[in-house]
Parts: C-alpha cells; sequence; structure tokens
C-alpha cells in the first residue's frame, strides 16, 4: 500500500483547518452564542441593504410635518413615524450602519494600539512594561464615558472623532489582556528556540508570541464592540456623540425622549435596537470564549 | 453480634455524557460495634465511593445510588429525608477525609469548625460548643488555646488532627476513615494512626479504614476487604485475609509488596489495569487480569464462605482441588 | 496593617498628578476659549488679556499646569470659571446625592445578583442557571439610559408611582435612578457571583460540613459564600468606586444632581478647573474605595490578613 505524503504546506493547513473546525464545533453547540452570531450576521446584511435600498437625504433627513406622529403598525409605518414626519423603521434600519460601524473601526484602532503596547510591555517586561502597565490603570481608573467625554470635547464633535475617542477610551484594556496572554508565552521555550535561529524581536513577537496568545483578545474583542457601542450610544444620548438628524440610535433615543409623555414608541425603539445588537455581540463574546478554551467551561 | 452497619447490594453508577460510569456494583458489608474493618484496593476500586454512599453524599446528579437495604445501627438510611439525614452525619456516622490540606474551610478558625458540629447535634449553647471544641483538640494532641487559629496556620499532620478532632466530637457509632494518613509523611502516619487507634478505643467506636496500605490494615484493624471495580472480592478477619489468602487478586497484592526477610527477591506486580468502569465485564472484572483464569471465569460470581467470617467472590473454587500459590499461614 | 493604608496612600499622589496632567492637556487642546465667553462682547484684546491675567489663564499650558499643581499639592482646587467659586465647594455641595445614588443602586445590584448568582451556581446546567445567565446578559446588555426612560413611562408617566426627575422627594426620588443604575451593575456582579461559587461548590471542605451534618442551605451561605466572596467584593468594590464618580447617564435621565453631571457641564463649558477637580476627586474616591475592598479582604479572608500584617 502506496502511503500518502503530506508536503510540510499542506500539513500547516489541515492543522489550522482542524482547529478552526474544532472551535466551530464547540461554538456550534452553544444555542445563545448561535444566536447571537445570526443577528450579527443579519444586521451586516441589513446594513448593507439599507445603504442601496434608502437615499440618505430622501428617506432619512427630510421632514414631513404632515406625516408626524403616526402611530407604530399603521400602513407603511410599522414603527411609527417621529416628530418630523420621519419613517422610525427606516431610519432605524439606516441607523444600524452607526452603531456597527462605530463598534468595529474604534474597537480595531483599540485592539491594533493595545496588541502593539501589550506586547511590548509583555515580550520586553522591566521597565518598559511597568511604565505601559501604570499608564493603563491611570486610564482604567477613569469611567469610560467621563473619559469619552474629555476626549470629545478636546477633538469636537462627529463619527470620526467619536470612533477615535472610544478606540483610545479601550485601548488600555486591550494592552492588560494582551499582556497578560503574552506571559505565559514569553517564557516558553519556542520563543527561546526562534531567538537562537536569530529572528528579530518584532518578527518573534507577531510571528510567534501574539498567535499563541489570541484567544483572550478575540474574547476581548467581541465583548470590546458591544460595550464599544453603548459607550457610542451614550454619548449621543448625552448630546456630545453623533450630532442630530444623523439616524444614530443613540441620537435618536435623545430625541424621542422630548416626546416620551405621549410617544412612547420614540423612545422604545432605538433603545431596543442597541439593546439587541450588543446583546448578540455579548452572547457571540461568551460563545467564542467557551469555544476557545473548552477547559475553561467547567 | 451487634451491627453497627449493615450494606446489601448497594450499587452506585455516575451517569456521565461519557457513559454511565459503575463504580460500586452490587456490594455487601456488615460491621459489629466497636469493630474495624479495612477496606483496601486500589485507586478507582470505588472504595471512597462506597464511603459516600454509606453518608448519602453521592453528589447527585451524575451519581445514582441503589441499595437493598443500608441501616446504621438499625436506622435505615435509605429512607431519610434530608433532615434525618444530617441529624445522623456527624453525630452517628462520621468522615475522616483523605486530604487535609484541603478538607477544611479556610475562612473559619478550627475552634469553630469543630465547635459546629457539637452545636448542630448536641443540645448546648455557642460558648459550650467552644470548650468542647477546645477540649477535643486537646485530646487529639493540640495546644487549646490554638482554637482560634486558621487552617493556614496548621501544619498537614495538625490538620488532620483537626480533621479527626471534628469527626469524633459527637461521638459517633461509626467513623469512616478514608486514606486518613495517604497525604502525611510516613513519621506523622505513625501517630495519627496511633491517635486513631487510642480514640476508638476510648469511645468504643466502629471504624472503616479505607486504604491501599495492608500494613495499615494490619496495624490498625480487626477484619479485612479487599475491593476490586466496585465490589468486594474477599472477606474476613485479619487471620482469613492474610493467612488463609484465597482469592487471586489478594494474592496479587501481597506479592506487590516488598518483603523485608527476602530483600533479593523480585516483586511480581499484577499485570494490566483495572477494567473501565464504563465496560465492565460480565464475568469476574479481575479475569483479565487472573493468572488463574479459566472459561469458568467469564460467567457472573457468586460468594462462597469458608467459614464462619472468611468469604470469597471467585467461582475457580468450584474447579476440584483449587488452590492458590500463596501458602496458608497457621 | 497602617503601614500598608499608608503606603497605598502615598502611591496615589503619582497617580493623582498624572490624572490631571492628562485631564488638563485634553481640556487645553478642546476648541473655545472661556475667556471669550466670559468676557464682554465689546471688550478690546487688551481687556480681554486683562481677564486672561486674572483667571490665571495667561502663559503657556506647562506654566499653568506647573500653577495649577502647586495649589492642588497644597490641597488647593482652585477656583470654578464658570461659577467663580472654590471648585471644593461646588464639588462637596453635589457629592452627597451621589454617594446616595451610588449606595442606593449598589443595595439593588446586591438584591438582585447575589440570589441569582448562587442559584445558578447550586442548579448548574439546569433551566435555573440559563434563565439567570440570560437575565444577567441582558442586564450587562441593556443600555441604562433607555431602561431608565422606560421606567419613567412605566412608573411615573403611567402609574405615577415615582416622580420622573429631581430629587427632592426624599427616598421616592432615589427608587427610580437606583433600580436603574442597579439593574446594569447587577449584570456583571450576578456572573460573579456565580463563577465565583462554581469554583468554592467543588471544593473538599463543602464535603467535610456536608459530612458533619450541616444544612445544605448553611453550607451554601455560610461556609460557600463566605469562600466564594473576595471577587465579589473586588467587584462591588469598583462598582461602587465607579458610581461614585457619578453616573452620567443616569442623573442625566433623572435630572438628578450628583457630581457626573457637574463634570460633563463643566468638560462642555470648557472650565478646566471645575473639570480637572471633579476627576481628581472622583480619582482620589475611586482609589479610596479600592483601599477599603483591600481591607475588607482581610475580614473574609484570614490567610490575606496574614499577608497584611506581614
Amino acid at each position: 500500500m502506496e502511503e500518502r505524503k503530506y508536503d510540510a504546506a499542506e500539513l500547516k493547513q489541515y492543522k489550522k483547518r482542524s482547529r478552526m473546525a474544532e472551535i466551530w464545533r464547540n461554538y456550534k453547540k452553544n444555542p445563545s452564542a448561535m444566536v447571537g452570531l445570526f443577528i450579527v450576521i443579519l444586521l451586516i446584511i441589513v446594513t448593507l441593504v439599507a445603504q442601496i435600498v434608502y437615499d440618505y437625504d430622501a428617506d432619512i433627513v427630510t421632514q414631513a410635518i404632515r406625516d408626524r406622529f403616526i402611530k407604530p403598525g399603521s400602513a407603511g409605518h410599522l414603527f411609527g413615524t417621529d416628530q418630523y414626519g420621519r419613517d422610525e423603521f427606516t431610519r432605524i434600519v439606516y441607523g444600524a450602519k452607526y452603531s456597527l460601524s462605530i463598534g468595529f473601526i474604534s474597537i480595531s484602532i483599540s485592539c491594533v494600539l493595545g496588541i502593539f503596547l501589550g506586547l511590548v510591555a509583555g515580550y520586553y517586561g522591566g521597565l518598559i512594561e511597568n511604565l505601559i502597565l501604570r499608564f493603563c490603570e491611570i486610564f482604567v481608573g477613569i469611567p469610560s464615558l467621563l473619559m469619552g467625554v474629555a476626549l470629545m470635547s478636546a477633538f469636537g464633535q462627529g463619527l470620526g472623532v467619536l470612533m477615535l475617542a472610544i478606540g483610545i477610551v479601550y485601548t488600555p484594556l486591550f494592552a492588560r489582556t494582551t499582556r497578560a496572554a503574552v506571559l505565559p508565552v514569553r517564557d516558553a521555550e519556542y520563543i527561546e528556540a526562534a531567538k537562537i535561529a536569530g529572528l528579530g524581536d518584532f518578527a518573534i513577537m507577531f510571528k510567534h508570541v501574539l498567535p499563541n496568545s489570541l484567544a483572550p483578545i478575540i474574547v476581548r474583542a467581541t465583548m470590546g464592540i458591544a460595550s464599544g457601542i453603548l459607550t457610542a450610544s451614550s454619548l449621543s444620548f448625552l448630546g456630545i456623540g453623533v450630532p442630530i438628524p444623523t439616524p444614530e440610535w443613540g441620537a435618536m433615543l435623545s430625541e424621542g425622549r422630548e416626546y416620551i409623555r405621549d410617544y412612547g414608541y420614540l423612545t422604545l425603539f432605538p433603545g431596543l435596537a442597541i439593546m439587541v445588537t450588543i446583546l448578540s455581540f455579548n452572547l457571540m463574546g461568551d460563545g467564542l470564549r467557551d469555544a476557545l478554551d473548552p477547559k475553561l467551561k467547567k | 453480634m451487634d451491627k453497627v452497619l449493615d450494606v446489601k447490594n448497594l450499587a452506585v453508577r455516575f451517569e456521565t455524557e461519557d457513559g454511565v460510569v459503575r463504580a460500586v456494583n452490587g456490594l455487601d458489608l456488615e460491621l459489629g460495634k466497636g469493630r474495624s474493618i479495612g477496606l483496601v484496593g486500589e485507586t478507582g476500586a470505588g472504595k471512597t465511593t462506597t464511603a459516600l454512599a454509606l453518608l448519602r453524599l453521592v453528589p447527585d446528579p451524575p451519581g445514582v445510588v441503589e441499595c437493598e437495604k443500608l441501616e446504621l445501627d438499625g436506622k435505615d438510611i435509605l429512607t431519610m429525608s434530608a433532615k434525618e439525614l444530617e441529624s445522623v452525619r456527624g453525630n452517628d456516622i462520621s468522615m475522616i477525609f483523605q486530604d487535609p490540606m484541603t478538607a477544611l474551610n479556610p475562612v473559619f478558625t478550627v475552634g469553630e469548625q469543630i465547635a459546629e458540629s457539637i452545636l448542630l447535634h448536641e443540645n448546648v449553647t455557642k460558648v459550650e460548643s467552644m470548650k468542647r471544641a477546645m477540649e477535643m483538640l486537646e485530646l487529639v494532641g493540640i495546644p487549646a488555646e490554638r482554637a482560634y487559629d486558621y487552617p493556614h496556620e496548621f501544619s498537614g499532620g495538625m490538620k488532620q488532627r483537626v480533621v479527626i478532632a471534628i469527626a469524633l466530637a459527637c461521638h459517633p457509632q461509626l467513623l469512616i476513615a478514608d486514606e486518613p494518613t495517604t497525604a502525611l509523611d510516613v513519621t506523622i502516619q505513625a501517630q495519627v494512626l496511633d491517635l486513631m487507634r487510642r480514640l476508638r478505643e476510648q469511645y468504643q467506636t466502629s471504624l472503616i479504614m479505607i486504604t491501599h496500605d495492608l500494613g495499615i490494615v494490619a496495624e490498625v484493624c480487626d477484619e479485612v476487604a479487599v475491593m476490586y471495580a466496585g465490589n468486594i472480592v474477599e472477606k474476613g478477619t485479619l487471620e482469613d485475609g492474610f493467612n488463609h489468602t484465597k482469592h487471586p487478586y489478594t494474592e496479587g497484592l501481597f506479592n506487590s509488596l516488598p518483603n523485608i526477610n527476602d530483600r533479593k527477591a523480585m516483586l511480581t506486580p499484577i499485570k494490566g489495569l483495572m477494567p473501565d468502569p464504563t465496560h465492565l465485564p460480565e464475568g469476574c472484572p479481575f479475569e483479565p487480569r487472573c493468572p488463574y483464569a479459566g472459561e469458568d471465569c467469564k460467567q457472573p460470581q457468586s460468594v462462597r464462605s469458608f467459614n464462619e467470617t472468611h468469604t470469597v467472590r471467585c467461582s475457580a473454587y468450584d474447579r476440584p482441588g483449587f488452590h492458590i500459590e500463596r501458602k496458608e499461614i497457621d | 496593617m497602617l503601614r500598608y493604608v499608608l503606603q497605598r496612600l502615598l502611591m496615589m499622589i503619582p497617580v493623582l498628578v498624572c490624572v490631571s496632567f492628562v485631564v488638563f492637556f485634553l481640556m487645553d487642546l478642546a476648541p473655545g476659549d472661556i475667556v471669550l465667553q466670559i468676557a464682554p462682547q465689546d471688550a478690546t484684546p487688551e481687556q480681554i488679556e486683562q481677564i486672561r491675567e486674572e483667571l490665571g489663564l495667561n502663559g503657556t499650558v506647562f506654566e499653568r499646569y506647573f500653577r495649577y499643581l502647586k495649589g492642588l499639592l497644597r490641597g488647593d482646587m482652585g477656583e470654578s470659571l464658570s461659577q467663580k467659586r472654590p471648585v471644593a465647594d461646588i464639588f462637596f455641595e453635589r457629592l452627597p446625592r451621589t454617594i446616595e445614588l451610588a449606595f442606593g443602586s449598589i443595595i439593588v445590584a446586591i438584591i438582585i445578583a447575589l440570589p441569582l448568582g448562587i442559584l445558578a451556581a447550586t442548579n448548574h446546567r439546569s433551566w435555573i442557571d440559563g434563565v439567570s445567565m440570560t437575565t444577567s446578559m441582558i442586564g450587562v446588555s441593556m443600555p441604562n439610559f433607555w431602561f431608565g426612560l422606560l421606567l419613567i413611562m412605566a412608573f411615573s408617566l403611567h402609574w405615577k408611582l415615582f416622580p420622573s426627575f429631581g430629587a427632592d422627594a426624599g427616598i421616592k426620588s432615589l427608587i427610580l435612578p437606583a433600580i436603574t443604575l442597579g439593574t446594569e451593575q447587577a449584570g456583571t456582579l450576578t456572573r460573579i457571583t456565580r463563577s465565583s461559587m462554581l469554583e468554592v461548590i467543588r471544593q473538599d471542605y463543602l464535603r467535610t460540613a456536608r459530612a458533619k451534618g450541616v444544612p445544605e442551605k448553611t453550607v451554601i451561605r455560610k461556609h460557600a459564600l463566605k469562600n466564594a466572596l473576595i471577587p465579589i467584593i473586588t467587584v462591588l468594590g469598583s462598582t461602587l468606586g465607579n458610581a461614585f464618580g457619578g453616573a452620567v447617564t443616569t442623573e442625566a435621565i433623572f435630572a438628578w444632581p450628583g457630581v457626573g453631571r457637574l463634570t460633563v457641564k463643566a468638560v462642555n463649558d470648557r472650565d478646566y478647573t471645575l473639570a480637572c477637580g471633579c476627576i481628581i476627586m472622583f480619582t482620589i474616591i475611586l482609589n479610596l474605595t479600592l483601599l477599603v475592598v483591600d481591607i475588607a479582604y482581610a475580614f473574609v479572608d484570614p490567610r490575606i490578613k496574614a499577608q497584611y500584617s506581614k
């Protein structure tokens, strides 16, 4: 019988795939995590479709005073209309784009900055590590919302600034998570071997240290998206995030609040949208944690 | 003979995701008042599970306990309510656990932990219970004033003394000691065993000593029961078990002990491993490792008596003239 | 123990210097000039410079920061630029309301989270566990400004049981804000209680307690809970500390006159002495709370107590 020969690249591919398959198998077992994943995918699809179907000027911000405060469930207005006669459902569907992009982009910023700081701190240790950790401690000591307020006031309002501010706010968390994940890897023998083989510090960090400490970072990132969305909508609600008339959910809620006495649905629906989105990311993060580290589940 | 413990056909299984683990399978056990029995066997033979079943402390789920009869001093433990069980545990029957390092609650003083038992079972005030706890400490050789110290301030041997004090605080009828000396230094082992023997005599407590060390059995017990794969394969007085060994497994245990008189003799370990408790064979569970195994061993085994006290679970004795190699000592 | 406390207090000083530095510079970056807001509209450039000097706003940002720091190290947080009163006075006027809300919310959180977390742990993997974990996940995910508004809709507008804003109706005013903030905190607390209890429930010493005949309820409430308290207290401490910083959104919804809204307003007004002062005070209170938590450990766990006295 002829033996099948694997070359190194094929083996590596096989190994990678089986690890992914195992994570996916574990993840699938968790129904609430699957619900989270399903909603997140649905949100992304809805966001993309909404960009094609709706026109920002015509459907989202144009006022139609004659149609104001139509009750939810009326023909053509599933969630009713707001104080300017704009369709609430359309605005919420369109607004998914803001929450999702804020969540993804700001957490990408904190991931990149945080992973870099955490890797450097964990890999080099000593004084650098101490400085970075102290710095993170100070940042974490200030509540994320107050920090966000301070950053927003320093750089001015707007979507881009909001993303950057939230990205900065959550950077220390990622730096700490990365460092904690790097520590056990730092002294592993294969790192020693890579050093002896003459690899540069950064090559070792990104090629050998990082991939072996990814699991907690991925979990933290998924949950971080949820926190980022929450902080962003809180800031918009306070009137210092995305300015109106952008249909950002927090801003919509803040507007709808004026009419809470008679038109409670203008408060109800945007908040519900925020909650469902955050809940899905949290459920995903929870599921990922269990799937990536089955030992923790017991 | 007054029986302090009477168990018939005890079975414990754990229903886990990976299958049903049969830890104890139809075990019978009787113990007379003031007597002591050594429960011997390898790790995984079901000794600790048996002990927990006697206290009705097998975690449920996944554990399921079935039994024909489970009586302690004539009281039926099997049908007791949770409340009745609580009044029996620590009062009529107590247990000393294997690892003293983890058996004590780190956030309460040792005095509190001894006194709690007394407070639960006897009609005393808090102050009295603490006084009694200090007396118990003195009894196990620890100065009374250390009652106010926390477990982390004691050494392993001292902790085991505290655990013994807790177990004996209410003078139980039956004490189950689960490898009480395994986690201790050899010198401390002897002290603890000596202490247990003394206290047992003083209070007339019956004892089940769970161990894998035949030496401890010889030193402390009146009777011996050898367990294998969730059942007792040989049971009798020390004389029966040590000098008139009948079961091939018991023989194997003796053969794997070093002999001080013949230090050049080779140790003969028992080959192979205990069968997987999720897939026990239908016949004798020792059959795959037994040097005397025959076709008849693949049938379910029955118990036979050699005298009033000595019983063995081995069907090989149905063969005419069968005997094991180990010589009987008279 | 005393030495440990002193050490911790001394360690706060560099942290405070750093925090004030960060906030001070962020405020300096902010566009908008408070002097232009304060000065009369027809003021000449010379008059504006004069006002700037009176307010201590002249010079580079470093000069101003060091002036501010000098005052700070003497315990003087300066005067609010917008209100013309000492920062300390304004802050401490508002603090009692914040403390009220912080403790109110923590009590709500404890009442919800401890039983829920313990039930989940003692019924691990049963439907009770599932329900309580889902509930806590919803609690973590719910924007509290939204939940607060829903409460207002139900309990103030519809049933008219509690006032919808302000702090003038005594305990009645406190209830809705405390529930709003408390539910948010309860989510995390439930999860920590559960995982910490799960860890303890496996321990041998619980079996010892059961073997003594301790009733199951006592095993859980006394033997297990006391051992599970350390992580619970840690989360409680940081939650409480953060609540002292003012729950900005909760205060905004209920028009609660606490320090959180004060801080946000100060930042928006570019009143940098007030903003800095608020954040510094907050950092001090947070650190003191965390210190109290560390001392509380010693009362729960004798092993930690032994470490402190070393």
